[in-house]
């Protein structure tokens, strides 16, 4: 296990992902963590301070952090953030002006803090950097990646809070993230078995909490030096669900315990857009202009495998973009305008990749209706043209007609891999049962109404009425049982809004949805991540858990008059502003 | 026996034909085509079907008495006699005039009874005098209206078309095919005319191309997808078409037509559709050539890549060379964006997944090797063994009759293998495909 940490902090590329560990690893270890790292102020070189007390007089440290070894660059080289001008700023302005009056007196220890090892040919340069700025007050340490692993072992990681069976699932995990389904199975007990040990205590929330962040980062890394973050992908989605479900378990979220809490979901939720950053930003998102791509990027013969990758995908690009427009809307300035136009472009990607690959016509699945419904709802939350949006569900809808009425690759409700790609054909009972519900009609039936596609939903209503009279239309929206299992998926709930009415015209569909998600809208308003202002936690619970979008997020921006070229950009159910 | 017959005995009555066969008197079986019992008329008829009549004028006779015993044609079997023993008194020498042999066609096909119509496609390959243009086209008018699910009749047409083809009727051969599919479209296969198909391959140089280009641009359905299957089933893709420029269509919109035609019909034969497209290229208006070389990029070279050496091969001189190194060059664009695309494991299915399909690809291989050997004409006429290592067999043999020792026999291993290509669309846009070839092939022809 010391090997796998010690790794996974030499491999941390970025200083900011050292600081998403460290402050809860000092508070774990009984330091006092008085500031934590911030972005865009000047920090005078000190990253974190903490407080310590050493045989009964409070000790202020100080830690000035750096990703990977420290080489010759990193400790005096020309560019902004080496080491050596920073500990020269923490010496001369720093301990000058900055320290908390309640600390002017106290001993200062000067930690640097790196995830890797210090290169022997400095080696003897560091050793007499501190012994000449040694004092009586001021003292240096070193916090290499070994001392950090032994540390992390002995607090966030320690045998008593991660049992020697817990950190086997979690090494297995880590080996295999070129398996993904296999990693994440694995990742998944780790995750079980912490929920089970946070529901302890309030505390022992605060500390499950942060080993999922923590086990999510290390994963995070080990996937991405991998080159396939896949297994990560689905690891921080399932951190970050049952990290809610510790969080809405504390009563009183402005406590001390409560502000940690948020504070590490915080972390994870930063952890869930930088790996959806990694993989979309950096795989994805280049490739969406390109011709079948992403498709042939599949590598599979079987277009089956093609349409389920590449609808997922979709799927990932909408949270991602819902995560960035979130996150524009409690930013400012210029901050702000960089999330807002980040979403935007995430948005056209996803249109962008329609446009060039084909699959994303029509899906194979039923259930993929849930990734599309995230997409829209980042076309929605942002604003987004009707432009693209229009021939998109145009085709889909006419895909669909074409295969209901020729009973060949129609979009089938059965989850099984098998029954896909036996492709079930067209006699009569295959048919049936492989159509016995679809939450795919009901949704592209109420895009279709007001984008005017009216002949096509003409049409729909006749296949429907025709072909797919023994077919169940539905969606889905929470109920009172919903937060209890929402976030981890132990039981079903809900309620299945069934028997929707596929009509010419759309609507008494749209009536039947609408009233509907009025009815029940107090159920979604009353959870916990929506009442907490945190909705796109709902959205990651349904992409993981297969759950439909709940009509309350989008059916109000499809009435007949609403203009889907300017929707409003901020649903009911986005806060105005949080502590999120 | 011709007397007891005519005194009622039923014994006679069964062997009335022989009896007035073995006289070989015309006269005297012309003596039955107006009895009252329709048996003996038959017996009547058949014989005279089976005997030489001595000249023009008795040959006359027979054939006014055939007309007046056929009555309104009403009777099947009694047409269907008649029918045969018209063409074969007609095809035994001149007769004074045409006009009788026809008149009692005429009458034994105008109600278009099944046996009368599984006696004319017969004729068409059993007398001589049945291809005669005029007996032809009367035969083949009145078979359009065959029962498609008449297999034996079907059949027998079959070998009547191959054998008009053979004596150069095949442009009217065509033409009764064209029609007859046309009308039967949801019941008959061109694949049901395989001597037919196989004459027409076989035939005059240009007598395919000619068929294929004119079906393809009547704009219907039914005559593409027959030439489409017929192709198909006689493995021609790899041979494509010699095609005559003259067979081509000389308006620009038929060209074009023709383009979008040959590829939606032949996608699954991609040779055939680049030599079509080919065609048009060479001999279209720059307009025309635009969206045929557009054709060959999407569907063609983005569906088989490996069309690329066909087009490779097209001559410098050739008029089509620019529009296909256009091609080309566009498909080379496509192809290196693709590879200039990187590795992205996280798109790939599941290893659970890939143990799924190749189970279930192991278990449909299986499914179709066992559908192979059932449908095999040798499989069960060999004696099968099953090597299970090695790559050459030592067999010791018993000759007939067992006497003497085994003799030792030695067989090298080769292989057999069937390969054919599939449209990348069908991985990456089966749906789209589809709507494609629906789209192609249901274009009506411009006006």
């Amino acid at each position: 296990m010391r090997l796998l940490i010690v790794d996974y902090l030499a491999s941390l590329k970025e200083r900011a992902e050292l600081d998403a560990i460290l402050p809860d690893l000092l508070t774990e270890l009984g330091y006092n963590v008085i500031s934590r790292p911030r972005r865009g102020t000047t920090q005078r070189g000190v990253d974190i301070a903490a407080v310590r007390t050493v045989d009964g007089a409070e000790v202020l440290y100080l830690f000035s952090l750096k990703a990977g070894n420290l080489t010759r660059t990193e400790w005096n080289g020309p560019h902004d953030q080496a080491l050596q001008p920073s500990l020269d700023e923490i010496k001369y302005a720093y301990l000058q002006s900055r320290v908390p009056p309640r600390y002017r007196d106290a001993k200062v220890v000067i930690c640097l803090c790196f995830g890797g090892e210090i290169r022997e040919d400095i080696r003897d340069v560091v050793a007499g950097y501190i012994k000449t700025n040694t004092t009586d007050r001021i003292s240096y340490e070193e916090w290499n990646g070994g001392k950090l692993a032994d540390l992390l072992l002995d607090g966030l990681l320690r045998e008593q809070v991660l049992p020697e069976a817990m950190q086997s699932s979690f090494r297995k995990a880590v080996a295999m993230v070129d398996e993904p389904d296999v990693a994440y199975q694995h990742f998944r007990k780790v995750a079980q078995q912490l929920l089970a040990a946070g529901r302890a205590s309030v505390n022992a929330r605060v500390l499950a909490v942060r080993q999922l962040s923590l086990c999510a980062w290390i994963l995070f890394v080990w996937a991405r030096d991998a080159g396939n973050v896949e297994a990560a992908y689905r690891a921080v989605e399932l951190a970050l669900l049952y990290a809610w479900e510790l969080r809405r378990g504390v009563t009183n979220p402005r406590s001390r315990e409560g502000k940690a809490l948020t504070t590490a979901i915080a972390q994870i939720a930063d952890l869930h857009v930088r790996t959806a950053s990694e993989l979309l930003d950096g795989k994805i998102i280049p490739l969406v202009s390109v011709e079948d791509g992403l498709s042939m990027a599949v590598r599979s013969a079987t277009p089956v495998d093609v349409n389920l990758a590449l609808f997922d995908t979709l799927g990932r690009l909408g949270l991602f973009g819902i995560w960035l427009n979130f996150m524009s809307l409690r930013a400012e300035g210029e901050v702000r305008a960089s999330f807002e136009a980040n979403a935007q472009r995430v948005l056209a990607a996803g249109f962008a990749m329609i446009e060039s690959n084909a699959a994303l016509r029509l899906p194979a699945r039923d259930d993929q209706a849930i990734d599309i419904a995230i997409f829209l709802q980042l076309a929605l939350v942002t604003g987004a043209d009707a432009g693209p949006i229009r021939p998109w569900i145009e085709d889909m809808i006419g895909r669909l007609i074409f295969s209901l009425r020729t009973r060949a690759r129609y979009p089938i409700s059965s989850g099984d891999y098998r029954d896909l790609i036996e492709q079930p054909g067209d006699g009569a009972d295959a048919f049936e049962d492989m159509t016995r519900g679809s939450i795919l009609i009901p949704t592209l039936a109420l895009w279709a109404r007001p984008l005017g596609l009216m002949e096509e939903m003409k049409i729909l209503s006749e296949v429907v009425a025709n072909k797919l009279a023994h077919c169940t239309h539905q969606l889905w929206s929470p109920d009172q049982t919903s937060e209890e299992h929402l976030y981890i998926d132990d039981d079903s709930h809900g309620y299945a809004i069934t028997d929707l009415p596929i009509d010419a015209e759309g609507l008494a569909l749209f009536e039947v949805v609408n009233s509907a998600a009025e009815r029940v809208d107090p159920h979604l308003q009353g959870l916990s991540a929506v009442a907490g202002r945190l909705w796109p936690v709902v959205m990651v619970a349904c992409r993981h858990y297969r759950l439909p979008v709940p009509p309350g997020f989008w059916i109000a921006a499809l009435k007949t008059d609403a203009d889907l070229a300017n929707p409003a950009p901020e649903s009911a159910l986005e806060p105005a502003d949080g502590d999120s | 026996m011709i007397a007891e017959a005519q005194g009622g005995d039923e014994t006679a009555t069964s062997n009335l034909t022989f009896a007035l066969e073995a006289l070989a008197d015309p006269a005297r079986a012309r003596g039955f085509l107006g009895a009252l019992d329709p048996r003996h008329k038959a017996s009547g008829i058949t014989a005279l079907s089976r005997m030489a009549d001595a000249d023009a004028a008795s040959r006359a006779r027979s054939l006014s008495d055939l007309a007046a015993a056929l009555g309104e044609g009403d009777n099947d079997m009694l047409c269907a006699n008649g029918l045969e023993a018209a063409l074969a008194i007609g095809g035994q020498g001149d007769l004074l005039a045409p006009d009788p042999m026809m008149d009692v066609l005429a009458l034994a096909l105008k109600s278009r009874g099944d046996a009368a119509l599984n006696r004319a496609a017969h004729a068409l390959w059993a007398h001589p005098a049945a291809s005669g243009e005029i007996a032809a086209a009367a035969l083949l008018e009145a078979l359009l209206d065959l029962n498609p699910e008449h297999k034996g009749t079907i059949d027998e047409l079959d070998l009547g078309l191959k054998t008009l083809i053979d004596r150069g009727q095949a442009p009217a051969v065509l033409d009764f095919l064209a029609t007859l599919l046309v009308k039967d479209r949801d019941r008959l296969k061109a694949r049901a005319f395989d001597s037919t198909w196989r004459a027409i391959v076989s035939g005059p140089a240009g007598l395919l191309s000619r068929c294929v280009v004119t079906w393809l641009i009547s704009g219907e359905s039914a005559l593409g997808l027959a030439v489409s299957e017929v192709l198909s089933h006689l493995e021609r893709d790899e041979a494509g078409l010699s095609l005559d420029p003259s067979a081509l269509p000389t308006s620009v919109a038929d060209l074009g037509y023709l383009a979008r035609k040959a590829t939606g019909w032949f996608m699954l034969q991609p040779h055939l559709a680049t030599t079509l497209l080919l065609a048009v290229l060479g001999v279209c208006d720059g307009k025309t050539a635009s969206s045929t070389a557009g054709l060959l990029v999407n569907p063609i070279l983005r569906n088989y890549p490996a069309m690329e050496d066909t087009l490779s091969a097209v001559p410098a001189g050739d008029p089509a060379r620019p529009w296909v190194d256009a091609a080309l060059r566009e498909h080379q664009r496509y192809l290196d964006a693709l590879k200039a695309a990187p590795d992205i494991p996280e798109l790939r299915p599941s290893e659970h997944n890939r143990r799924i399909h190749h189970l279930h690809q192991a278990d449909q291989m299986r499914a179709m090797h066992k559908a192979a050997e059932a449908q095999s004409v040798f499989f069960n006429i060999v004696h099968r063994s099953v090597m299970l290592y090695g790559a050459r067999s030592l067999t010791y043999v018993e000759d007939v009759g067992g006497s003497g020792p085994r003799r030792p026999m030695e067989m090298e291993l080769g292989t057999h293998e069937v390969s054919m290509m599939m449209p990348w669309l069908e991985v990456l846009d089966p749906i789209g495909l589809q709507l494609m070839l629906v789209q192609l092939r249901g274009e009506a022809r411009p006006q």
